[in-house]
């Protein structure tokens, strides 16, 4: 079961220049929630923040009750585990083959000499090999990433960040880089792994059209700030004009 | 590393542990081939004697005599190290500028004329021997050499600093020349310059910050060759090295060694300072140091010339005595196999020490201001890195033949002597190599690791090795180059390999067998540089020219 996540009055400055400002929300167990407002809004930084990877500079994050501030660093680690991130260009180790990559989605749930051993052997070939199935790409199981395409780079971040069984999946623009057709189905793969785990999840995206049928919250930042915390169906096309205001990235 | 397959079908198979169980086994069978016991380090006698050593750190001698001897002899050695740098700068530059192939424009209407070009290539030639040559011959064997021409004092020291150092500054030199954008040389050469005027307009502004590079790393080496080349008598602090443990002085050999890690350090940090300035500082601290130098350490210069030094080395009348070339060869074996031990053994070490050492893995991390880890775990870390950084730091300081003493005196001497000086030694020389190439790794694969709360070890073993694995195997192959010639020196202090046959022969004067020496050690440092050279590039798939720092 997913812990609660609450954000209370969370900034964050780089530089002296806030991104995200006294930004509060809640993500509950099992909620999937649409992350939508234009570039520079402070949507990555928000997911950062999320999965603890990120100090925030005001506030308070709180994860099942417990402020993160105050959690030792084992706690933390902890979290972190059942957090992933899909970012927007997948983060791959070129050099190594694909299933070594999806299988360093596992190693901060290994002890010590289990990790030393799976980066000499590798390890755990049918479950690595049924997940990048699921994906449709299995049979690059054994190819090395740097040689993939942008599309199959990104299911394999996915089968990375899935391979955890994480309580938390948090997708920045998971498709920003893709062409329309593939980012449909990768958009839809995320969906469907994230319902049937019922992990949280945050989905991050322009194209709100794809997402608006799965996802059971929608949020809006605009200039670090939340201006839109409502169900997908009270989203009208004004409020989204009213969102992306100034910005060229229509929806 | 495997080649590149696409999309192949099946996991990788046990090829790379099969290369780790050669190396393994290669190790174990030279030490059985050298008879090397590394259980001499802890038995008894190795207890005892390392007993000794110590106690002598344990009430260093701080009397002001004796601390002013060793002032005076630690500024000897700098000076040594500095003029023996600008003159190997300025005799390697000068046959590089003969070894550099300045290629013509790609499709002339007429070549230079074949007299010139023969020339040339003969010119080429002939530097290129000479400069491999010089590089071949470790300094000791010169300062020993020289110290018969010039008497005892710092001369010999800083000529044979000069030589040797010449051989490496003048290769690298001419390989960065020649790895340089030829466009800038072909727009010269369509206008007509001569080959002077190339190598001077489109070829050195190009290196320059590079060649002053390199000089200042080969300036670090200098100096701590110049703390030790004293053991034969060539004056600075290796006199005192020497002279201690001939007679068990501990506490005076403890307050040497501490003044070299001093300075050996102190001067790290001066040449770290020069890299980042602009060229300018450089050759100024060259000049003025250089001057300096020459003047403070009064060197007979003139006894080279009116020495019968010249006539010592006759090419004539080699005989190839069998029981000789018998000797000679099983040495050679030694020297390669104890360079491969030491390598590989301080390659583990320096393995595991230099991620230890590395920020982003120990207290830091490779996320944009992640929340830190605080309390006792962290001071951990923190302790761990610094310790780590610090045995890399003085391990690197410490020359090899002082260590080779420091080894002889508590295991005894033969190569496992050596074997343990070089591997020490190369702990603190790969630390440091291993730690350049840890830094520029991408850190987004790394942070990813990081974000979903793997440990540095994790972080290390799945993020940052898969980028790095075939540049620090290079690195490594690299490293066994140079320390086949450094092996080579050992000898010299009783600790095994080539070393004790050629201060048999230059002490016993027996100059023919030095001949034969000398060319033997030329064949076997180039051909183990070429297959160095040749497996390096196959490695990392390109040709690399800059492995030096």
């Amino acid at each position: 079961m997913a812990p609660e996540v609450k954000l209370k009055g969370v900034s964050r400055h780089w530089a002296g220049r806030p991104t995200i400002q006294n930004v509060s929300m809640r993500l509950s167990a099992g909620e999937r929630v649409a992350l939508i407002g234009p570039s520079g809004g402070g949507k990555s930084t928000l997911i950062r923040l999320i999965a603890g990877a990120l100090r925030p500079t005001g506030g308070v994050i709180e994860v099942g009750g417990r402020a993160m501030a105050d959690f030792s660093w084992r706690d933390l680690q902890r979290y972190r585990s059942r957090c992933r991130i899909i970012e927007q260009q997948s983060l791959l180790v070129p050099q190594s083959t694909v299933h070594a990559n999806v299988l360093s989605g596992l190693v901060s749930t290994w002890p010590w000499h289990k990790t030393l051993l799976a980066s000499m052997v590798p390890m755990e070939s049918a479950r690595v090999g049924l997940l990048l199935e699921q994906l449709g790409i299995a049979k690059y199981q054994w190819a090395r990433a740097g040689e993939l395409s942008g599309g199959q780079m990104q299911r394999v971040a996915i089968a990375r960040a899935l391979i955890a069984d994480p309580a938390i999946l948090l997708a920045d623009e998971p498709t920003a880089s893709l062409d329309p057709n593939t980012a449909r189905s990768v958009t839809q793969q995320i969906i469907e792994q994230a319902k049937a785990r019922s992990m949280s999840l945050v989905f991050c995206t322009h194209w709100f059209d794809i997402v608006k049928r799965d996802c059971t919250r929608v949020i809006g930042l605009r200039a670090g700030a939340v201006v839109l915390d409502c169900d997908p169906d009270q989203v009208s096309d004004d409020r989204l004009e009213e969102l992306y205001a100034g910005s060229d990235e229509r929806v | 590393m495997q080649a590149a397959t696409s999309a192949s079908e099946h996991p990788p198979r046990w090829r790379q542990h099969w290369l780790w169980l050669g190396v393994a086994l290669s190790v174990a069978i030279c030490l059985e081939l050298t008879h090397a016991q590394p259980g001499k380090l802890f038995d008894r006698d190795g207890l005892s004697n390392a007993g000794d050593i110590l106690s002598g750190f344990v009430h260093p001698d701080v009397s002001v005599d004796f601390l002013t001897r060793v002032w005076a002899l630690s500024v000897e050695s700098l000076l040594i190290g500095i003029l023996g740098t600008v003159i190997a700068v300025l005799l390697g530059g000068a046959l590089a500028f003969f070894a550099i192939r300045v290629p013509d424009l790609p499709e002339p209407p007429r070549r230079e004329p074949a007299v010139v070009r023969v020339g040339l290539g003969i010119a080429r030639s002939v530097s290129r021997l000479m400069l491999g040559f010089l590089r071949s011959v470790p300094e000791i064997v010169w300062a020993y050499i020289l110290v018969r021409i010039l008497g005892l004092g710092p001369g010999a020291a800083v000529l044979a600093i000069a030589l040797t150092s010449a051989g490496s500054i003048g290769k690298l030199y001419a390989e960065l020349a020649e790895a340089v954008d030829p466009r800038a040389i072909h727009s010269l050469r369509a206008t007509g310059a001569s080959r002077w005027a190339i190598l001077l307009f489109a070829v050195v502004p190009q290196v320059k910050r590079q060649w002053i590079g390199y000089a200042l790393f080969r300036l670090e080496c200098n100096i701590r060759s110049g703390t030790i080349l004293g053991v034969v008598g060539a004056g600075g602090l290796g006199s005192e090295i020497g002279l201690s443990i001939r007679y068990f002085q501990y506490d005076k050999l403890a307050t040497t060694l501490l003044a070299v890690l001093a300075f050996v350090m102190a001067l790290e940090m001066l040449s770290a300072q020069l890299r980042q300035r602009s060229v300018r500082w450089s050759l100024a601290f060259a000049g003025l140091g250089g001057a300096l130098a020459f003047y403070q350490l009064d060197i007979p210069w003139g006894d080279l010339l009116t020495s019968t030094a010249p006539s010592m080395f006759t090419f004539d009348k080699l005989t190839f005595d069998r029981s000789f070339i018998h000797t000679v060869l099983g040495q050679i074996g030694d020297t390669l196999m104890m360079a491969w031990v030491a390598t590989v053994t301080a390659a583990v070490l320096a393995f595991v020490l230099a991620p230890m050492a590395a920020t982003a893995l120990m207290t830091g991390s490779y996320l944009p201001d992640p929340p830190r880890p605080t309390g006792m775990a962290h001071a951990m870390r923190h302790a761990l890195m610094w310790f780590s950084r610090g045995l890399l730091q003085v391990t690197r300081a410490m020359p090899e033949l002082t260590l080779a003493l420091l080894f002889v005196v508590w295991v005894g001497g033969g190569p496992l002597a050596g074997m343990l000086a070089i591997a020490f030694h190369n702990i603190g020389v790969l630390g440091r190599l291993y730690a350049n190439v840890l830094e520029e790794v991408e850190a987004d694969p790394a942070a990813a690791l990081q974000a979903q709360g793997a440990s540095g070890v994790a972080t290390f073993l799945h993020g940052v090795l898969p980028q790095v694995k075939a540049r620090l195997a290079a690195f490594t192959l690299y490293q066994f180059e140079v320390n086949v010639r450094a092996t080579a020196m050992v000898g010299f202090v009783g600790a095994g390999g080539i070393g004790d046959a050629l201060d048999t022969a230059i002490s016993l004067f027996h100059m023919q067998d030095l001949t034969l020496l000398l060319i033997t050690m030329l064949l076997v440092v180039s051909v183990v540089d070429a297959i160095g050279d040749r497996t390096r590039t196959q490695i990392l798939k390109v040709k690399t020219t800059m492995l030096a720092h």
